[in-house]
């Protein structure tokens, strides 16, 4: 569904992305792994086309449909919702108003009221805090409240950027599981995340990024047991926790 | 023999919502101590309570001996409680030097010039950003940010340093480097006060935790001993104990 190659973002002198190539199937999950600094946030800002590519011959398709160049809000209206570090939700709109806001987008505007009752069923504090000012909640509500407002616009791909970043391990556990109920709907996701021990676990697939290039990919299994994945992401003790 | 950090019944409502209610604790000289608690329950509101982003409701903070509740930010930073945050801070326009400069400046040490430009590339280099001091923060990584905000906060010449989700995002190599520079910060004699969900760099640097849930502590102790309390595990670790 989603189809990139040859994709580079350049920072100055700085090559941030090398010819980055990647796929995601609808209803698949797939992670990029890569230490702080390979290059994960801008592959994935220039997959939303935040980040215009460098050079030419990139190609970023999205059911068929060729993103590049494209408006943000076309990108949007095309089927991809990015959820960034950072969040970047409207501190003075209340919850309510975030999650509106992002069914803006035609082609979510019809199905508003079932993508609200579908994200206050993954995040039920958000139900609680409808019309709390979002500024005035914790860092770890903000996350969901990104993360709600990014499905409110009845993605077919949802790109996440560190989506647990500050989470409690429990919320942490109940986003990787509404991930995985994300993707029986049929929504392809495109994750970064430095969890790698619980996004290799619901993941279908990955891909390794070191220093701008892909140097792997793989089945999600196999990666979690790849002895220098380990080493490199999992912090030795990736196997023994991998089956819970 | 008294604590660095006393806070008595310390309060503070947003509207209708505690965020913060009638807590109790102390910090004594040269601890770790982690603070925990699901998301919401006030973790942050309290270290903006102590170093005077927010004033609070009701309650006393005493900070070396001193009643500092509801002083303002910058005479609380120059006593000595410096901070990190959560989502970063940095002065944009300030190149990562300058940065710091600004904490060297305007601390407690009112330092200028070419010393203090010497110590500010010193604890660039200290928090691994040794080759940033010309460069713009928005150019940096969002983690090298936060290595950023830490360097400014260690230009205070703090006593006591808070950190909000300092060590979070890393990966397991980057993260080992950060526990044993947090280390390395307490071995120097700061006393920490660390707001963190990842798990392992609570078990490996914190003797004490404290535990809050709904603006309330909820447990006190070892990593290991409030990580197995029951009401911890039900309202924060979940069955995600390998977080």
């Amino acid at each position: 569904m989603l189809e990139v190659a040859g994709l580079s973002v350049q920072y100055g002198q700085h090559r941030a992305l090398d010819r980055a190539a990647l796929s995601v199937g609808a209803g698949e999950i797939v992670v990029i792994l890569g230490a702080n600094g390979a290059g994960k946030s801008s592959l994935l800002k220039a997959i939303a086309g935040l980040q215009p590519p460098a050079g030419a011959g990139a190609r970023v398709m999205l059911a068929g449909r060729a993103l590049l160049g494209l408006p943000a809000h076309q990108v949007v209206e095309a089927g991809l919702a990015l959820v960034p570090e950072g969040r970047g939700i409207f501190g003075e709109l209340t919850v309510r108003e975030n999650l509106l806001l992002g069914a803006f987008a035609r082609r979510a505007r019809a199905d508003e009221a079932a993508n609200r009752a579908r994200v206050l069923a993954l995040f039920p504090r958000l139900d609680e805090r409808l019309d709390q000012t979002a500024r005035t909640m914790s860092g770890g509500e903000q996350q969901m409240v990104a993360i709600g407002r990014a499905l409110m616009s009845a993605p077919r791909l949802l790109l996440l950027d560190e989506p647990s970043l500050g989470l409690s391990p429990l919320l942490a556990g109940e986003l990787f599981r509404a991930l995985g109920h994300i993707r029986e709907s049929g929504i392809g996701v495109l994750l970064v995340e430095q969890n790698a021990r619980k996004s290799l676990a619901i993941a279908d697939r990955g891909y390794l990024l070191e220093n701008g290039r892909m140097v792997g990919d793989g089945a999600a299994p196999a990666l979690a047991r790849d002895p220098a994945v380990q080493r490199a992401y999992l912090g030795g003790a990736g196997v023994a926790n991998l089956s819970s | 023999m008294s604590a660095l950090l006393e806070v008595a019944g310390l309060t503070r409502r947003f509207g209708g919502l505690i965020a913060v209610d009638s807590l109790d604790f102390a910090v004594e000289p040269g601890e770790i101590v982690g603070l925990l608690g699901p998301n919401g329950s006030g973790k942050t509101t309290v270290l903006n309570l102590l170093s005077g982003v927010l004033r609070p409701d009701a309650g006393r903070i005493v900070f070396r001996g001193q009643a500092i509740a509801g002083s303002p930010a910058h005479r609380i930073a120059r006593l000595g409680m410096a901070r990190t945050f959560q989502l970063v801070r940095p002065l944009a326009s300030l190149s990562c030097r300058d940065n710091v400069l600004a904490g060297l400046a305007f601390g407690r040490r009112n330092a200028w010039g070419d010393a203090a430009r010497a110590e500010a590339d010193r604890l660039l280099e200290r928090v691994g950003l040794g080759l940033a001091g010309d460069t713009l923060p928005g150019a940096l990584t969002y983690i090298d940010q936060k290595r950023l905000e830490l360097a400014r906060a260690l230009a205070l010449q703090p006593e006591l340093l808070l950190l909000d989700e300092w060590l979070a995002g890393l990966n397991p190599t980057e993260l080992d480097a950060g526990i044993a520079l947090v280390r390395g910060l307490s071995g120097q004699g700061i006393t920490i006060l660390l707001v963190e969900h990842v798990m392992d760099a609570i078990r490996s640097l914190c003797r004490r935790c404290l535990v809050m849930n709904t603006g309330r502590l909820i447990a006190t102790g070892s990593p290991a001993e409030v990580l197995a309390d029951p009401e911890v595990v039900r309202a924060y670790l979940g069955d995600e104990a390998d977080a």
